[in-house]
């Protein structure tokens, strides 16, 4: 399999079409280097997710229970749990938990927030007052709270974390775009577009989207951290993913009560959930300095 | 300002709305028979159960009349009874607020003793090793889940610092001290989270602040430094920090939400965790309607305080 990827990057044109964002690239990674070693770690993340069947040593529920809660060693990277199943491989198969919710939940919100932030704070008014106060109701609701009675309703799904956590994060979210589609929208390239006739539907997409996509690519990046520490704190107090696949969340939780002989299952999901985190908190943090300087210091 | 305060104040009327609305229907909203749902397995069976409890929430009323009867308990402060214990919801809260609310205080007050020498001193001495140190430091905090922290604090807690989560939680006003240590590990562990956003944010203000020409005039007049900094540039560096403050309100919440379940912490947060396992919906719609509540009022809170914090916001309006 890795063999296969190797060959399907090198047959791809390099220069062709991407001189100017190879530039990007290397200036980016000059200008902020701790942000370019973030963005590795989350290339390498997301390849160990997409990959993981294949890479892992074990598959996640070959149960071996003579070898239970063996000590790290060659044959069991990360040792073993108490059912005498690979933690190593269990941590690589739980990327994929982490990532697909982490990035389904930031692209759930995104679509709901744009559709939300652009066309209310394209129209103003009372239609923007309406819609705001909804979002006002929406925010109210604390965070955790909001997804664990979801969660509690709806039964516990990958979908249904990626569903509820996207709506979750839509309200900010469409706060930040309706504030940068309020400036825009006063812009005399706006005002051209419209005495031209264009709908509404076309300034949209074709007119502001296209210069409100750094705010929101940044405030997607910083997100993505958010939503897999969200996911991982629900799958520990068992409202996250269902079992028997891993994620690394619920893997602490089962750790809990062999945690003080066996310190090794604590850590290599806790570390794995931090570096992940950091990764993205880190690269959306340089990503932002570069692409928006104005929201530097908010979150 | 008048002006400012009313309208404000008066905005929170249709979020209030909408909020117990949100909170009554989302019960009704469930799949199966309403009674079924909320008698769940304790009694579904029994039709006097079932008459008890179409009665309760007066089921046979329609939508709009259940909401409002609903409502005007709630304005009374009747949070109906607790099906599992059969005991009022009110009271079961107001036995749980008080720790709720000192671990959130103790929180908040970790939250700006990290905070505040950290964001100012990471200001002061701009790209530096402290202040490189500093921003790493705080998205480290925001990357690490406080929930592992809990974990290894409760496994490891006694060999480290010579903490154990109490067997039993204090009142404060029963034994001030032994409250303050038996909750002192989750308030750091949540403490360290929520001051991770205010230690960036009051850095990059206090940057923007000490570049303005009033900083310049007040160095020139030859004020002490101290004075400069603590009178001229916090005071307004203050603004935008306070907001951050309010808005990690919920934040906070569900840190104590994971906080108490992690440390059996007999607070709100347990009692709402508990309660959405055993499918005790009167308490669950009470506990998220006063979690609501307190974002409502603490971003109220914020708004308005900015006229007390920067006297220019007062004296406009005047």
């Amino acid at each position: 399999m890795a063999g296969s990827q190797i060959e399907i990057t090198a047959a791809q044109p390099w220069t062709a079409p991407s001189s100017a964002a190879l530039n990007a690239v290397v200036h980016f990674a000059r200008r902020k280097p701790i942000g370019a070693v973030s963005a590795l770690l989350i290339v390498l993340m997301v390849a160990v997710a997409v990959t993981g069947q294949w890479i892992a040593p074990y598959q996640y529920d070959t149960l071996d229970i003579p070898a239970r809660l063996n000590s790290p060693s060659l044959t069991h990277l990360a040792g073993t749990d108490a059912q005498g199943r690979d933690v190593f491989s269990r941590v690589i198969f739980g990327a994929n938990t982490s990532v697909l919710i982490g990035f389904g939940a930031v692209i759930v919100s995104t679509i709901i927030a744009s559709v939300i932030g652009v066309i209310s704070g394209y129209k103003s008014g009372w239609f923007d007052t309406v819609v705001q106060r909804f979002v006002d109701v929406w925010q109210a609701f604390p965070g955790l709270i909001f997804v664990i009675f979801l969660v509690a309703i709806l039964g516990a799904s990958r979908l249904t974390l990626i569903l509820t956590m996207g709506l979750l994060f839509s309200a900010g979210t469409s706060r930040l775009i309706r504030s940068a589609t309020i400036a825009i929208s006063s812009e005399s390239f706006i005002e051209a577009a419209r005495s031209l006739g264009a709908r509404d539907t076309r300034i949209w997409l074709r007119h502001i989207m296209p210069n409100i996509v750094p705010i929101i690519i940044v405030s997607m990046s910083l997100r993505i951290g958010a939503a897999i520490i969200l996911e991982s704190s629900l799958s520990f107090l068992g409202y996250g993913t269902p079992p028997p696949f891993p994620s690394w969340g619920r893997m602490l939780q089962e750790a809990q009560p062999q945690m003080t002989e066996h310190p090794y299952l604590a850590l290599v999901p806790g570390i794995a959930i931090a570096l992940t985190v950091y990764s993205f908190n880190m690269f959306g943090d340089a990503l932002r300095d570069v692409l928006d300087p104005r929201l530097r210091g908010s979150r | 300002m008048t002006e400012y305060a009313v309208r404000r104040i008066l905005l929170v009327i249709p979020t209030l709305i909408g909020v117990t609305i949100v909170v009554f229907m989302a019960v009704r909203f469930l799949p199966g028979d309403v009674v079924d749902q909320i008698a769940g397995d304790y009694g579904a069976a029994s039709p006097e159960m079932r008459r008890q409890i179409t009665k309760q929430y007066s089921l046979d009323a329609s939508i709009p009349q259940q909401y409002l009867l609903w409502v005007g308990k709630i304005a009374r402060g009747d949070m109906g009874t607790s099906i599992i214990s059969a005991r009022s919801v009110r009271g079961e809260i107001l036995q749980r607020l008080p720790t709720t609310f000192q671990l959130g205080l103790m929180a908040i007050t970790v939250q700006l003793l990290i905070a505040i020498p950290a964001g100012m001193t990471a200001a002061l001495k701009q790209d530096s090793g402290t202040d490189y140190i500093v921003r790493s430091f705080s998205i480290a905090l925001l990357a690490v889940p406080g929930f592992w922290l809990g974990l290894i604090a409760i496994t490891y807690g006694y060999i480290f610092f010579g903490w154990t989560p109490p067997l039993r939680y204090h009142p404060f006003w029963e034994d001030p001290i032994e409250a303050l240590r038996s909750l002192w590990v989750p308030a750091l562990i949540l403490g360290g989270y929520i001051s991770a956003v205010v230690m960036r944010l009051l850095r990059s203000t206090m940057l923007e602040v000490l570049r303005q020409d009033y900083i310049r005039t007040a160095r020139a007049k030859g004020l002490a430094e101290r004075h400069v900094l603590w009178r001229h540039a916090a005071r307004n560096a203050a603004i935008p920090v306070v907001t951050i403050i309010g808005l990690e309100i919920p934040n906070l919440i569900g840190g104590t939400v994971i906080m108490e379940s992690i440390f059996s912490i007999p607070g709100m947060g347990s009692y709402l965790f508990n309660s959405i396992q055993t499918r005790d919906y009167p308490v669950v719609q009470g506990v998220v309607l006063l979690s609501a509540l307190v974002v409502i009022l603490s971003n109220l809170v914020v708004d308005l305080s900015y006229s007390f914090i920067d006297p220019r916001i007062r004296f406009n309006g005047r």
